[in-house]
């Protein structure tokens, strides 16, 4: 047995003498003395240590089995994958005018016609339904709550033939949460609703500055008011987008939160994440206060100290996995309000990157989003591979105009992945 | 010989790589599902 090359090698906090070994493709972590790293290499380990070890994921049988294993992991996760995935952005509109909008000038009293509705039912009642138990959808905006109407209706049709075939139908809001009342809940929820994704950027002065009402006044009550209703009908998921200047503000939302009995028993997870700066093309032309690149070192600094300020009040928050961009799911899209089909949300009203539509279905992308990129030497051999592959096509596309080529990740990973090995075994995840 | 190996993180069973997803950049939350 050889040592896996998707390992990283961490001092121990404790022991000179010792290491910590983290796997990257199955997110384990053991503490060996060094001497084992030897033995590794010169086949000394028992039985037991070796058995031990495999089922970790950190030793494997030899390289050539584990490039192989690793060229054709997308195309595994496929084959395993149980579930058909799609986002549906029902409408353009907002009640919100947040400063940062990521959709920008795309914005306007754009929504989902009738037809596009009944195309986008024929499209998910059309898909191949061999091996998969699942229709999972999310529904987007703009403002989905703003076409409550339309979630209710696609679902009821949707509902109905899914279980004419034997699938399960379940789907989630990504909303902005002044609208997630819980009347609004308890109509959708009979329909298959189970989660939502709320945004709050920080406490009420930081949250109300950068998404207020349309007419000025600020969200914030009416959000913190709508999840005390609906927390405990299902789970709710709480987002945040902070930029260089504010992040130090947001543990005191964790602390707001908890005070309004809205704690970790009743909040399914909490992450935060950094404005990405929109390209010009779309961005809202007074902000400018995104980060152009998950490589600025305060992100890699925010980003930790958020985490730790959420995990140390007892909130779930996702773990280090392998987790690829659901671009390589082969069943998973994303539809605009007007039926064009995408393969990410930040993708969509871009020249070139739809990938069909719902009336007349889907042509190749692989090649045109550039999602074989990393089968190159230097990204088989990175460490960092199987929780990269190739990095955010999106963040690629606004740094360098295409998706083709990658996105190396690595001096991000470089910077923040020890620290976040220690953050996931100090707090048991 | 003593087992020398401390686990620290069992890490996520090989079956269920991949439930985890990213969606434009972490923001649809198809990880926390």
């Amino acid at each position: 047995m050889r040592l896996s090359r998707y390992i990283e090698t961490y001092p121990s906090p404790d022991n000179a003498d010792s290491v910590i070994l983290f796997s990257t493709k199955r997110a384990s972590a053991v503490l060996v003395p060094k001497d084992v790293l030897d033995d590794i290499e010169a086949g000394r380990l028992t039985r037991e240590e070796e058995d031990e070890l495999a089922s970790l994921g950190l030793v494997v049988p030899g390289d050539s089995e584990e490039r192989q294993e690793m060229l054709s992991y997308i195309q595994d996760l496929n084959v395993r994958d149980r579930s058909v995935k799609f986002i549906v952005v029902l409408n353009l509109d907002c009640n919100l005018a947040c400063r940062y909008c990521f959709e920008g000038t795309r914005k306007g009293k754009k929504y989902l016609s009738d037809e596009v509705a009944s195309r986008f039912v024929d499209f998910v009642r059309s898909r191949d339904y061999t091996g998969k138990d699942e229709i999972r959808i999310t529904f987007y905006g703009g403002e989905p709550l703003l076409s409550l109407d339309r979630i209710a209706g696609i679902s009821e049709r949707i509902k109905s033939f899914s279980q004419d075939r034997g699938l399960r139908y379940r789907f989630s809001l990504v909303t902005n949460g002044t609208l997630l009342t819980s009347a609004a809940v308890k109509r959708l929820r009979p329909l298959g609703l189970v989660s939502a994704k709320i945004t709050l950027d920080g406490p009420k002065d930081v949250h109300d500055a950068f998404r207020p009402f349309k007419g000025g006044a600020g969200s914030f009550d009416a959000i913190i008011r709508n999840l005390g209703e609906t927390a405990d009908l299902i789970r709710i998921q709480i987002g945040g987008n902070y930029t260089r200047d504010n992040y130090r503000r947001f543990p005191a939302l964790l602390d707001l939160l908890k005070e309004q009995g809205l704690g970790p028993d009743r909040i399914a997870a909490v992450k935060f994440d950094p404005v990405v700066q929109e390209s010009g093309e779309f961005a809202l032309p007074e902000f400018r206060d995104g980060c152009e690149s998950m490589d600025e070192p305060w992100v890699a600094e925010a980003s930790l100290h958020l985490r730790e300020e959420i995990l140390r009040r007892g909130y779930s928050t996702p773990k280090i996995m392998p987790s690829p961009c659901l671009m390589e799911r082969d069943h998973s899209f994303v539809m605009d309000h007007d039926g064009a089909l995408y393969k990410c949300p930040g993708l969509i009203g871009r020249a070139g990157c739809s990938i069909g539509d719902v009336a007349n279905g889907t042509g190749p992308y692989r090649a045109s989003h550039g999602l074989d990129d990393w089968k190159n030497e230097e990204c088989l051999a990175c460490a960092y591979l199987p929780l990269c592959f190739g990095g955010c096509k999106y963040q690629k596309l606004l740094r360098d105009k295409t998706m083709r080529g990658v996105q190396c990740q690595k001096a991000y990973f470089d910077r923040i992945l020890g620290p976040l090995v220690a953050q996931d075994i100090l707090h048991g995840l | 010989m003593k087992n020398r190996i401390v686990v620290l993180k069992k890490g996520v069973p090989k079956e269920e790589i991949g439930e985890g997803l990213c969606c434009f950049g972490g923001y649809i939350p198809y990880l926390w599902m």
